[in-house]
């Protein structure tokens, strides 16, 4: 078994900038990655995007370049296509446990940053299933890594990635056949005392305003303060129905994305049992950390958007100061760029106040109509969450044993917050009382043959 | 009003079907055409996609519409995050059940197959 200073998961901005940080102080570093290639999602497959993708994807995209070439140089050990499906508490740190090619092995680590970032927010409609339903995320991901478009998409929902990826289809030459956006009008009024007078929030919002305008120059419809939105369709999706100020609308497509913002992935910390809380801001449960990143568990840290939605150059930021925290755990000495880097957090946060405004979750993905599935998995629809709820259970963890819930490949990693939401909603209980499932290793299927080759490599 | 698109789109929309696709539209399509191909097979069929690539991203812009069908109701299911978290995309790989698509580099000889039920 290995053994480093620091061990860090996730290669997108959050882990990179650490790994880069506690390399720089000399310290042994083990960075896990699922993908085969550094950048996360923000900056996927960035070492080996063509000029159409820079193109396409913009300056922001190409940003990430740097933090790729300065972990390349850093003399990081790197563990690319490794899934890490357990995490323990050793008397020296933690032992990660992870899968690579169809192996396990494990690597022990003094100080340990959880860098895996966000998830889409689960959003179950009616036919959120049919193939040909994704989120916006995974259409970006085809783009990125593959300089592949929809070719008639339909994007539902809310959120600055929903129009970054639409101006980006757009000057890709495939521009989104229409926006069904979701965000009720007095949202924007609700959001205009919340604009950030600051030179960080400004540039955020001036950059917006420029994708914004982008999509409405390429004349791509917006249906706005959509509802009653139900995909349609029989082996695939065909089309996406909805009303849009007081009319109803049938648009028929072969592709929809589906967006309505991003949350923590909370697999590893909740499997370490870290303490987690709703924030309501935010509308999902953050592990509660200190101002550098330490969750509960000592030694324990969380950068980036796991921590709480902040964004990839926050991430980065994130990665650095917790990186310096454990260097000063380590060496005993303070150090000095620490406040900065807290200042400038600060700073890049100012932003969120007011998109968190202006694009909450849509509420009828968080309260879905009763033949909706919510699990996606098990294939559970809302209607037997909330039966199961009048039938006494209140609880996360009940509903998943008496429903399956959470309990198929994806652990709950989609449908989690769901159904939280759905038992609170049908409860009356807080979501903190109702809480999340109860998350186990192995974080991802793992075949007893490997299982059984892993416990024999490390006795 | 057609389909609830103005139809000033829904004619600009048709112009660009008649001007540059010429083929019928396609659920998905790529922008660059393949410069270093990898042939493998689905479902005996064979494929072609760009080297570096998913299973999931080469299967999509082949556009094939389902992966596998439900252990639960046999319904049908395609790539919903491309991330490696929904599970959605599992296909069989040279005989092996269970793969993520999404994670999986396309690879020269690859056979693939849909995932039925369990499998």
């Amino acid at each position: 078994m290995s053994s480093v200073d620091l061990g860090i998961v996730g290669a997108g901005p959050a882990g990179l900038a650490a790994a880069v940080e506690a390399r720089s102080a000399g310290h042994s570093v083990a960075l896990l990655d699922e993908a085969a290639h550094p950048g996360g999602q923000i900056y996927r497959n960035i070492d080996h995007a063509g000029a159409k993708q820079f193109e396409l994807l913009g300056p922001d995209y190409a940003y990430g370049k740097a933090l790729t070439k300065a972990f390349g140089k850093s003399g990081c050990s790197y563990l690319p296509k490794s899934s890490v499906w357990h995490v323990e508490q050793r008397d020296t740190g933690f032992r990660l446990s992870y899968s690579r090619d169809g192996r396990s092995h494990g690597v022990d680590v003094g100080s340990l940053i959880i860098a895996t970032g966000a998830l889409e927010r689960p959003m179950p409609l009616p036919g959120w299933t049919l193939p040909g339903v994704t989120t916006a995320g995974a259409i970006q991901i085809l783009l990125k890594a593959s300089a592949t478009v929809a070719d008639d998409l339909v994007l539902v929902g809310s959120g600055p990635l929903l129009i970054l990826l639409a101006a980006q289809l757009v000057t890709s030459g495939y521009p989104p056949r229409a926006i069904v956006e979701t965000v009720p009008l007095k949202n924007y009024v609700r959001a205009l005392p919340r604009v950030p007078f600051n030179a960080s929030g400004l540039g955020y919002l001036y950059k917006g305003s420029k994708l914004l305008a982008r999509v409405a120059r390429a004349g791509v419809p917006i249906f706005r303060d959509a509802r009653d939105i139900v995909i349609e369709g029989t082996k695939r999706v065909e089309a996406v129905s909805f009303r849009s100020k007081g009319r109803a609308h049938r648009v028929e497509t072969m592709s929809v994305g589906l967006h309505h913002g991003v949350v923590p992935n909370q697999q590893i910390t909740r499997l370490m049992r870290c303490e987690h809380v709703w924030d309501q801001r935010q509308h999902a449960f953050l592990p509660i950390l200190t101002e550098d990143g330490e969750t509960s568990v000592h030694g324990l840290f969380v950068a980036g958007d796991g921590g709480g939605i902040r964004g990839a150059h926050s991430a980065e930021i994130a990665g650095r100061l917790a990186a310096l925290k454990v260097i000063e755990r380590m060496t005993g000495e303070s150090q000095a760029a620490v406040k900065s880097l807290r200042k400038k957090l600060k700073r890049d946060a100012s932003v969120r106040p007011f998109l968190e405004a202006l694009y909450p979750p849509f509420s009828e993905a968080l309260v879905p109509s009763d033949d909706t599935l919510v699990c996606r998995c098990e294939e559970v629809t809302a209607g037997q969450i909330r039966d199961a709820v009048r039938d006494t259970a209140s609880e996360a963890n009940q509903v998943k044993s008496f429903l399956r819930t959470g309990m198929g490949p994806c652990q709950g990693r989609v449908c989690g917050l769901a159904v939280t939401e759905l038992i609170a909603e049908a409860s009356g209980r807080s979501r903190n009382d109702v809480g999340y499932f109860r998350i186990r290793p192995p974080l991802k299927p793992l075949s007893l043959n490997e299982l059984a080759d892993y416990e024999t490599e490390a006795q | 009003m057609i389909y609830g698109v103005h139809c000033k789109d829904t004619v600009q929309t048709h112009m660009a079907i008649l001007t540059n696709r010429l083929d019928e539209t396609l659920m998905y399509q790529r922008l660059l055409s393949i410069s270093d191909p990898v042939k493998f097979t689905f479902e005996g069929q064979t494929l072609t996609a760009q080297a570096g690539e998913s299973v999931a991203a080469a299967l999509l812009a082949s556009n094939v519409e389902s992966f596998r069908d439900t252990p639960v109701s046999h319904s049908l299911r395609s790539p919903f995050c491309m991330m490696g978290s929904c599970f959605d995309c599992l296909v069989e790989i040279d005989g092996q059940p269970n793969c993520q698509a999404c994670m999986t580099e396309v690879r020269d000889g690859m056979e693939i197959y849909r995932q039925r039920g369990e499998a």
